[in-house]
């Protein structure tokens, strides 16, 4: 049996609204982040905003599965500390029907991104998709502007399969949305 | 003329209109094609199976909104011209306006009127709509792999592959690709 | 290099930040605010009335709710404290045009160049995230320190609405300004 939610530095959790609102609530007071992260138009949320959210989330549970990524704090003895918020994934949409899902993360703050999180956060997702919610295939969705993302993804296997063309307006000028996508048979079991 | 408009009429087409859908006068013809399975299985990737009364009212109100209009959902019932037929019905939905990008969806569930022009005339009724009214700068559209006839029509409405997503259904124990298609209003002629 | 973006981050200016209200936190500023009669008669034509905290909180949850509505907190940089708020509101999305209005609550920031930027931010929101087309703003012909902020963040008189807000024995004039994007979009090179 494998551990699912864990790595070497990394937790996939709950999210907790008490701990977690005012944090998420600070991520969102930066716009460049929502803007890599997002579409819809870049909105700063309060804490109680953010834990309306958590309780909508809830609610669409059985469609879409939303993940805490903790940075786990394991001392040199007694138990492992509750873990620094660092960011988000989920798989979304899901079709179970037909065995598709999209997929999403983000690490909110520019010091914790280059550090190999979010390499092991795919790790942990694309088993927990395939090994756990026996899903057949998983979609990305990122605006062309997010040169990170495209890397990101690439390397992970996924491949492009849909252009939008000039689908995502911000900052005067117009993008393509790019759609990547990773079929099961694909997927590189570690 | 009273008035400087260039397009008067806009929901007129040659063959078809485009009409507000109404759960109560629609309501036998809705019946009827969503106990047709090869419709469903053409216009939707649940698993299809026959429809209520009460669920399709229910449907209805869901997309058009319940106590006021959706304001990002534009949907239609399409009647033929000739006898004023219900005939299918087809919808604009934007996700974010700030992206002035729809999603367009059709289906004609009466199938006297499959591959003789009524789809397309009614697509381009759809995308004047999108383009004049809404002045949306690109329609988007998913197609079933398997629904050949109906990407041929898009295709004659301008639309073109901008890729597919692989093995996106699975039916009748085979995968199939959505294929995606787009628009943009540059590209828009109206016919 | 991550993105191709141009705003690092679209919600910071040179004296202020956009933020979120925050029903917990804020309510009772802003109903201290309501408590200044000459605060209240400047923002709009509603009788100035006192706001206890409690209404606030409710008005301030009421607003997130609204899709269309997009209200901003103003926030100093240096020392992060809350003095106003500017909020846009872009109702039909098939126009693409946008209706703004901002407040300056603490009176010590009046007339300091924190509205400008307010307003600044407010309009690069408006037309680099939301993409309108043009955005719409009405005030008080007698407000000429707005007038001339509002002149200074782009924004043109359009015209005069006569005889609008009935106060202090007067009628007094409303004027409707607008700034189109292009005109923006020119002004910031």
């Amino acid at each position: 049996m494998t551990q699912l939610f864990v790595s070497d530095h990394i937790r996939l959790d709950a999210f907790d609204p008490e701990k977690d609102a005012a944090v998420e609530s600070a991520w969102t007071h930066e716009a460049e982040f929502l803007r890599l992260a997002d579409l819809g138009p870049a909105r700063p949320l309060s804490p109680p905003q953010v834990k309306k959210k958590y309780e909508q989330q809830e609610k669409e549970a059985d469609k879409n599965y939303h993940f805490a990524l903790r940075l786990r704090e394991v001392p040199a003895e007694g138990p492992e500390g509750p873990g620094r918020l660092i960011g988000f994934a989920r798989l979304y949409w899901i079709d179970w029907y037909h065995g598709a899902a999209m997929l999403a993360l983000g690490i909110a703050a520019p010091a914790d991104r280059g550090q190999g999180y979010g390499t092991e956060v795919m790790g942990l997702l694309l088993r927990y998709a395939f090994d756990e919610c026996s899903l057949h295939r998983l979609s990305a969705l990122m605006p062309a502007y997010n040169l990170g993302a495209i890397r990101f993804f690439e390397r992970h296997g996924f491949a492009l399969e849909v252009r939008r063309r000039q689908a995502v307006a911000r900052d005067g000028r117009r993008w393509d949305a790019l759609q990547y996508g990773l079929l099961r048979e694909e997927w590189r079991k570690p | 003329m009273q008035t400087e408009l260039t397009q008067s009429q806009l929901l007129t087409g040659a063959l078809t209109r485009l009409c507000a859908p109404d759960a109560e006068q629609d309501l036998a013809a809705l019946r009827a094609w969503s106990r047709d399975a090869e419709f469903l299985r053409l216009f939707g990737s649940n698993p299809v199976r026959p429809w209520t009364d009460a669920g399709l009212k229910k449907e209805l109100e869901e997309v058009l909104g319940k106590d006021e209009p959706n304001p990002n959902v534009f949907a239609f019932h399409i009647r033929a011209l000739e006898g004023d037929r219900l005939i299918g019905m087809c919808d604009l939905a934007v996700d974010h306006w700030a992206h002035r990008e729809a999603w367009a969806a059709i289906g004609l569930g009466d199938r006297d009127y499959w591959g003789k022009g009524y789809g397309t005339d009614a697509m381009q009724l759809l995308l004047r709509y999108a383009f004049q009214e809404l002045n949306l700068w690109r329609v988007s559209l998913g197609v079933f792999g398997y629904n050949t006839r109906a990407q041929r029509s898009y295709e004659k409405c301008g639309f073109t592959v901008e890729g597919a997503v692989r093995h996106r259904l699975r039916r009748d124990d085979q995968r199939w690709d959505m294929v995606m298609m787009g628009l943009l209003r540059e590209e828009w002629k109206e016919t | 290099m991550d993105s191709e973006l141009i705003h690092a981050n679209l919600f910071h200016g040179a004296l202020v930040r956009l933020a979120a209200m925050d029903p917990d936190q804020d309510p009772a500023a802003v109903a201290r605010w309501f408590g200044d009669s000459d605060f209240a008669r400047l923002l709009d034509s509603d009788p100035a009335r006192p706001h206890s905290a409690k209404q606030e909180k409710a008005d301030m949850e009421r607003r997130a709710e609204q899709a269309y509505g997009f209200p901003f907190a103003i926030r100093t940089l240096e020392g992060d404290k809350l003095i106003g708020f500017v909020s846009l509101w872009a109702r039909n999305g098939a126009s693409a045009e946008g209706w703004v209005g901002i407040g300056l609550g603490e009176r010590d920031y009046w007339g300091k160049g924190y509205g400008t930027d307010a307003m600044r931010l407010l309009l690069r929101y408006a037309f680099h995230e939301l993409n309108l087309a043009r955005v719409s703003l009405e005030a008080f012909a007698h407000n000429t320190r707005a007038i001339r902020s509002y002149e200074k963040a782009g924004l043109q008189i359009e015209g005069l609405q006569r005889q609008w807000e009935g106060r202090d024995g007067e009628r007094r004039d409303v004027v409707s300004m607008g700034v189109l994007r292009e005109e923006w979009e020119a002004a910031q090179g």
